[in-house]
């Protein structure tokens, strides 16, 4: 999964198309323009997404949590 | 939010990462709510499940059985280093029978918006972009943000026409309109920010065309129109969002899209919606300096079917305020 994320990523990486300006009715552009592209290394980490289900993972692994916090979720709205 | 980028994208911190299970989650539940995962996240740290103000954002390292290990707030990539290699020297030195794991009773969660996702409606990502006047270039891109857009199965199919022939038009229900204005058609590219209410809504339209029909599938254009203005006053009761800071802002916006509905299943094989529009004003807490009506800011949202990536699983920032009697309330 996360190795077709990361494909993903880079085939998505900004190219010099995305300089053209948008009137929001190309979709393709729009998609290749907000989307996040390979610049955005952090969402290859396999990270899980509730503090329960790292711990769960943690223990099944035998390894330790590493836990980030903030206001509002940092893989959703922060 | 800087932290994206300033710790996370360091290949070093990267490859560091690889020694842990990483996960994330939202500090502001896990430090006031009674759930029994805050109340084991709050003993854990501090000893105490009591709630506790503040912000406890940051980085923390666990053992399995949640003995902290490490923690620290930082926006520093060689901090981050230290803090992870403080935690690996400390989990190195814990004898066997102190890495065993928590027992799940302890801290599964008694509630998580997670679990109203819906199984069988439209899920879609949310991503907004700040949009540089000049265009993309080079330089770089704008910063960015990500949310999720929940709706049931009945929600789902009241985005087609009764009748699915060509030529067909309709017109998305109010209530389902209101909830992409009031919550996802937001301005939080560059940090949190708070939902508008339905007073502020001065206009939320989404009018649909059924384009062609082949077999099962049924292809739709979608256009929208949104209009939104707070005076700044807060309107939506007892929520958490009530300690949110509440300033004049407004949205003015256009949406296109195109959807395959597949009209066995009942549900779309493909969605997919562009808006564009300008922001002004907000929190103060969402980085935003000197964004005023005169000044707004170009904001460009995408809204895609979710795949099968657990992190698509998150709830809707705003999920609490959505008001649909299918969303499992805390205390239901």
């Amino acid at each position: 999964m996360f190795l077709t994320t990361s494909l993903i990523l880079a085939l998505s990486f900004p190219t010099p198309i995305d300089s053209v300006q948008l009137d929001g009715h190309d979709l393709d552009a729009w998609s290749r323009a907000v989307l996040p592209g390979a610049e955005e290394a952090w969402l290859t980490i396999p990270w899980h997404a509730t503090l329960h289900e790292g711990l769960r993972a943690a223990g099944q692994q035998q390894k330790p949590l590493l836990l980030w916090l903030m206001n509002g979720h940092p893989l959703g709205c922060t | 939010m800087a932290g994206r980028r300033s710790v996370w994208n360091d290949p070093r911190v990267i490859e560091k990462v690889k020694a842990f299970v990483p996960a994330t989650d939202e500090v502001w539940r896990l430090q006031r709510h009674q759930d029994r995962e805050c109340r084991f996240f709050r003993h854990k740290v501090r000893g105490n499940p009591a709630p506790v103000g503040g912000s406890w954002q940051g980085l923390y390292i666990f053992a399995p059985d949640g003995t902290l290990l490490a923690r620290r707030n930082t926006l520093n990539p060689d901090a981050a280093m230290k803090l992870m290699d403080s935690g690996l020297e400390k989990w190195s030195a814990l004898a066997r029978e102190e890495r065993k794991a928590a027992d799940p009773a302890e801290y599964l969660p008694q509630h998580r918006w997670e679990n109203s996702m819906p199984t069988d409606g439209l899920v879609l990502r949310s991503t907004l972009r700040d949009l540089p006047a000049e265009g993309i270039g080079p330089e770089g891109r704008g910063r960015w943000n990500r949310d999720h857009a929940w709706f049931n199965r009945e929600e789902a199919r009241s985005w087609m026409p009764e009748e699915v022939s060509v030529r067909q038009k309709h017109t998305l229900p109010q209530a389902l309109a209101l909830r992409l204005a009031r919550f996802h058609v937001v301005d939080n590219v560059s940090g949190q920010e708070g939902p508008y209410a339905t007073d502020d809504i001065e206009h939320a339209e989404i009018e649909i065309e059924v384009t062609a029909v082949e077999g099962n599938m049924a292809t739709i254009q979608i256009s929208g129109v949104f209009r939104s203005e707070s005076d700044g006053v807060y309107k939506l009761g007892e929520t958490d969002w009530r300690h949110f800071p509440s300033r004049t802002r407004g949205i003015d916006a256009t949406l296109r899209g195109e959807a395959t509905w597949n009209i066995a299943k009942r549900r779309f094989s493909a969605f997919r919606a562009a808006a564009h529009g300008k922001a002004w004003g907000g929190s103060g807490l969402n980085g935003r300096r000197g964004v005023t009506r005169e000044q707004p800011a170009a904001i460009g949202w995408y809204f895609e079917l979710v795949e099968d990536d657990p992190r698509d699983r998150l709830a809707p920032a705003f999920i609490d305020v959505y008001n649909a009697d299918w969303v499992i309330q805390p205390d239901a």
